[in-house]
């Protein structure tokens, strides 16, 4: 065994070795990573950054990995140099399309679970996928060394799950490097090489992608037929977009140019495209001038989830907010913005995102990456409209809703959520999603006292609290993952706020019936408490299609003067009228009723308990 | 709403139909000088004050060697100007010895050449008085007293921290309505916890009956690190609420006027003519030399605070420095808001110009409901009875219309930095 530099010339198809690491946050994936380019000689002890494949600041601290990266290390193993290609991948289901693209790259995937922690939701959702590509799996223990390692409970969990024998798990210590060199021998030995004619019709994979701002788009592609050169001229199938081929490489992890990549193998092709909305994940890369007849299946254009209204709170940061969102979507094809103005909150942006997580890390970067200071409305989803004519139409915000004689039904989207939970919370679990118009599937039952709880829920259920219930009320043992599952119709209403019997746009929101009394009620009254008294009585009311449901008065302010003896400090009472007069700024005038902009806040900002912990 | 009906709204309220004239305001400064001693320290006062068993004797000569100092510093640098009041307030001016305030008022009549129609007032407190105590201010020229009342009812007194009680308490204001003042004033405060509208009724009625010529009604406002504030955020005391306290101040309003005591300010009702000249000059932007611990001052266009540490300032005296600690030069803008602050808490209001004048007329026009509360006429804006009950929204509502650029209609129009593409 020795370490190697790269060579020049193609490492034969039988001596290439594509895989991933699936894993749960915090569950070690990075550090064995880590651990893998130090043991190979891929990178020097001297050049590692702590967890280089997790790039940015907010991953690391977070601990997830949302862009995937791929790495060529070399081993050489009985006089053969094999090549072994990690492909990164994001650890959460919001983008499990990113997932699902990046394990269609690999034949092989290791499944890395905390000795201490046991499998979660998670891990068996993105192996449940893993299973599906046809993916040969290697179980691994990690955090052999931790005091709190339950090796064997862990080891059962993990034949049961996936029905293989206990000599087949490899157990490690990514932090102390102890079992590395025997997983890289398992890699080798049960990872099937990857097969494809170097000579057919080019198809590469496009399965991640990034902006540079040299060189536009950089493609991370896996090459399944033919093969790639540094001047060919190029089709994405599935965008349709053309361009030549400036360079071709692979990544050590640092960019390295090749004069081609041939079936099999993993690496970056890049081309003047400046869009990564052109040469999205899952496309398939293939020359012009001999097309493939076929592209690689599975390709579907990004497509957002879940809406929420991003506002500078600084009103003049609105320019620099667009140009943050801007620069942010050069490398995240799935995240839609569009301008959209709101009476309470001035001027930015209805963004759409793939998930809660995706919505979360967007806003943390534009905060922190950008000084830019947000005011997040809370997330909603999009509705299918189907109209009296029978077209249908999606809408992301309640003001869009045509006119109710015109709706012959509304869709909401639909999640199918797994919980795995200590036996011990399950009841409170599944009144947990009972609570929120959940239907429950199956319950499985696995060791260790544990079971996976399978449910449907509506999207909008899960958008505000129920990550933080379920943490709560299980505390915070239970797990929970979801994937999209379609559209269902459903009985859901447009609540109307009005202040004075004026309807407060953007105050209005859609919900299921049933709930349309409480939450109409819980809004009306958060704003009773922040509305201050006025000269006159101020009538709040919820309403459904003109039928108030819940009221609510604010007693007129009869007296609003200081009165307190102030001698000759006039300053003091400038100052005072200073404060009001600036007060009166975020003010907003319904009717006549003055309604601060703290008041908006209070209702459409997600509130801080609605502000998920680190998942 | 109509005149009319704006009649019949004042006079089911009590209120004068008509405004009485505003008096004179003189050009000529006003001088005021502070006495930060007291009995006592009372449970809302968050002046500068020292209570008297904490001063010795030599700490006391001390301040007032200082302040005569500082008398002299100003008569050193302030170019010639004229002056037409005097104010001496506190803490409490009569804890002083009534010998030692005759000089200290000798001394600046005599510096600042105060004419023989000037306003001397001085504040008192009642049990630090005697009919020989007012004796000699009178001797002194002291034409005005100014005296803390607050209450006659004995808990409210007690929750105040005054020093003295119901008892006694009626023939120490006879004491000063029969001393021979030209004009005298009574002090209260309303709004007390626990204070009810018989009570309220019954200091005003009692305190009324001596006929002052003016009267000075305070709500109990808590604030600074007072006793109050802190009996309020350990939850013990509970503040009157505002439906409350405009109760209070109906039957202020009433029982005033019906002794012939009209409102001028917020908290100041008089017999016309008898409005405090002191006070005008605050009201009305005319400056004012400030004297004496944590005194405010007006001059030159320059607003200034003196120290609030008794040993900076008889420090700072004995090297002949001036002890001011805080000073501001306002620009055109504050110096208007100043106007509107304070302008606008008395029933004369405050004079627009042109351009402001159609601004308001135009918010009255689009918020007819507001005429009830402010009155634009003869290119003036006032507070109407009502208006007053409402000033800090009113005033903040007025300075936010006059800082508009101008109106699109009733929901500013904006139109977005850019549009994207």
């Amino acid at each position: 065994m020795a370490k190697q530099a790269h060579p020049a010339s193609h490492t034969p198809q039988e001596q290439i070795r594509n895989f991933c690491i699936i894993a749960h946050i915090d569950h070690g994936k990075s550090t064995l990573a880590d651990r893998l380019l130090e043991i190979t000689g891929t990178l020097d002890p001297r050049e590692m950054r702590e967890q280089v494949l997790d790039r940015l600041d907010l991953e690391r601290e977070r601990g997830i990995t949302i862009k995937m990266q791929a790495v060529r290390m070399l081993w050489e193993e009985g006089g053969k140099t094999y090549e072994l290609n990690l492909i990164d991948t994001p650890g959460h289901v919001d983008f499990s399309y990113e997932v699902s693209r990046s394990l269609k790259a690999c034949e092989g995937a290791l499944l890395v679970v905390d000795a201490a922690q046991g499998v979660e939701a998670q891990t068996i959702a993105n192996l449940y996928l893993a299973v599906e590509e046809g993916l040969e799996i290697i179980p691994v223990i990690n955090k052999i060394d931790l005091p709190t390692a339950d090796i064997p409970g862990v080891t059962e969990q993990l034949t049961q799950l996936i029905g293989c024998r206990e000599d087949e798990i490899v157990k490690v210590s990514a932090k102390t490097g102890q079992g590395v060199e025997e997983l890289i021998a398992a890699i080798i030995r049960r990872i099937p090489p990857p097969q494809g004619d170097p000579d057919r019709p080019l198809r590469a994979l496009v399965f991640d992608s990034h902006y540079d701002n040299y060189f536009g788009v950089v493609t991370y592609v896996r090459i399944f037929e033919g093969t790639v050169r540094k001047g060919d001229e190029v089709l994405l199938m599935g965008s349709g977009a053309r361009a030549k081929v400036d360079r071709v490489g692979i990544f050590t992890p640092e960019l390295r140019d090749q004069e081609e990549l041939r079936a099999g193998e993993v690496g970056f092709v890049m081309t003047g495209i400046k869009e990564v909305r052109l040469a999205r994940v899952g496309d398939t890369l293939t020359q012009q001038k001999r097309p493939a007849s076929q592209p690689l299946p599975g390709y579907r254009p990004a497509k957002p989830m879940v809406f929420s209204g991003l506002y500078p709170v600084n009103s003049e940061q609105y320019e620099e907010l667009k140009s943050a969102l801007e620069r942010l979507s050069l490398n995240d094809a799935a995240l839609h913005f569009e301008q959209e103005s709101s009476d309470a909150l001035g001027f930015g942006f209805r963004c759409g995102f793939l998930g809660l997580l995706h919505m979360e890390i967007v806003q943390e970067r534009i905060e922190r990456e950008y000084g830019i200071e947000l005011v997040a409305t809370s997330p909603s989803v999009v509705y299918r409209v189907r109209l009296t004519d029978g077209s249908e139409l999606e809408i992301d915000s309640p003001s869009k809703l045509p006119d109710r004689a015109k709706i012959d039904q509304i869709l909401e989207p639909i999640v199918e959520a797994t919980v795995l939970t200590p036996v011990s919370y399950m009841s409170p679990m599944i009144e947990l999603i009972q609570r929120h118009r959940g239907s429950l599937g199956e319950i499985e039952y696995l060791p260790g006292n544990r079971v996976n709880i399978h449910a449907r829920l509506p999207l909008a259920e899960i958008l505000l609290d129920f990550y933080d219930q379920l943490k709560t009320l299980s505390r915070g043992m239970a797990s929970f993952d979801y994937q999209l599952a379609g559209y269902e119709p459903a009985d859901l209403v447009r609540v109307d706020i009005l202040v004075n019997r004026e309807p407060v746009d953007s105050l209005s929101f859609l919900c299921h019936r049933q709930d349309a009394q409480r939450r109409g009620r819980a809004v009306i009254q958060t704003l009773r408490k922040v509305i201050p008294r006025q000269l006159f009585e101020v009538a709040l009311q919820a309403a459904v299609g003109g039928k108030v449901i819940a009221r609510e008065n604010i007693p007129p302010l009869r007296k609003d003067v200081t009165a307190k003896c102030y001698g000759g400090d006039i300053t003091r009472k400038r100052k005072l009228l200073e404060r009001q007069k600036e007060g009166k700024k975020r003010m907003k005038m319904v009717g006549r009723v003055e309604i601060p902009q703290e008041a908006f806040l209070a209702v459409l900002k997600k509130g801080p308990e609605e502000k998920r912990k680190k998942r | 709403m109509s005149t009319l009906s704006l009649r019949a709204e004042g006079r089911r309220l009590g209120v004068r139909p008509r405004t009485p004239q505003k008096p004179p305001v003189s050009r000529a400064r006003g001088i005021y000088i502070h006495i930060p001693f007291c009995l006592r320290r009372c449970s809302y006062c968050d002046f500068a004050s020292y209570p008297c068993v904490r001063i010795s004797d030599r700490l006391l000569d001390a301040y007032l060697a200082a302040l005569r100092k500082e008398i002299q510093l100003y008569r050193l640098s302030l170019s010639p100007s004229r002056y037409d009041t005097l104010f001496i307030g506190g803490g409490t001016p009569t804890t002083l010895p009534p010998g030692e305030l005759a000089r200290l008022i000798e001394l600046v009549a005599r510096i600042f050449n105060l004419p023989a129609g000037a306003e001397i007032t001085v504040e008192a407190n009642p049990d630090t008085i005697s009919r020989e105590y007012l004796a000699t201010l009178r001797r002194a020229g002291v034409n005005r007293i100014s005296m803390g009342v607050q209450s006659t009812d004995d808990r409210e007194l007690a929750f105040l921290h005054r020093t003295y009680r119901r008892r006694g308490l009626l023939e120490k204001l006879s004491l000063v309505a029969e001393a021979g003042f030209e004009s005298f004033n009574f002090d209260l405060i309303y709004g007390i916890p626990g204070q009810t509208p018989a009570s309220w009724g019954r200091s005003l009625r009692e305190v009324l009956s001596f006929h002052p010529p003016h009267l000075s009604a305070y709500q109990l406002t808590p604030e600074g690190r007072t006793p109050l504030v802190r009996w309020i955020s350990k939850g013990w005391v509970e503040m009157p609420d505002d439906s409350q306290v405009a109760e209070l101040t109906g039957i202020l309003i009433a029982k005033a006027e019906s002794f012939g005591l009209y409102r001028y300010e917020v908290s100041n009702f008089a017999r016309p003519g008898h409005e405090c000249r002191h006070n005008l000059k605050y009201w009305f932007g005319v400056e004012y030399l400030a004297l004496g611990l944590g005194a405010y001052g007006h001059l030159d266009g320059i607003r200034y605070r003196n120290t609030t540490s008794l040993r900076d300032y008889v420090e700072c005296l004995s090297r002949n420095r001036l002890p001011v600690a805080w000073m501001e030069q306002a620009d055109t803008e504050r110096r208007r808001l100043e106007e509107l602050a304070v302008g606008l808490r008395t029933i004369w209001g405050v004079r627009m110009r042109p351009a402001e004048e159609s601004k308001l007329a135009e918010l009255l026009g689009l918020h007819p409901e507001l005429i009830r509360y402010l009155a634009l006429a003869e290119g003036k804006l006032s507070m109407t009875s009502q208006g007053l009950e409402h000033l800090d929204y009113l005033a903040s509502l007025v300075t936010f219309e006059l800082s508009r650029a101008g109106r699109q209609g009733e929901i500013e129009v904006r139109k977005p930095p850019s549009a994207v593409e």
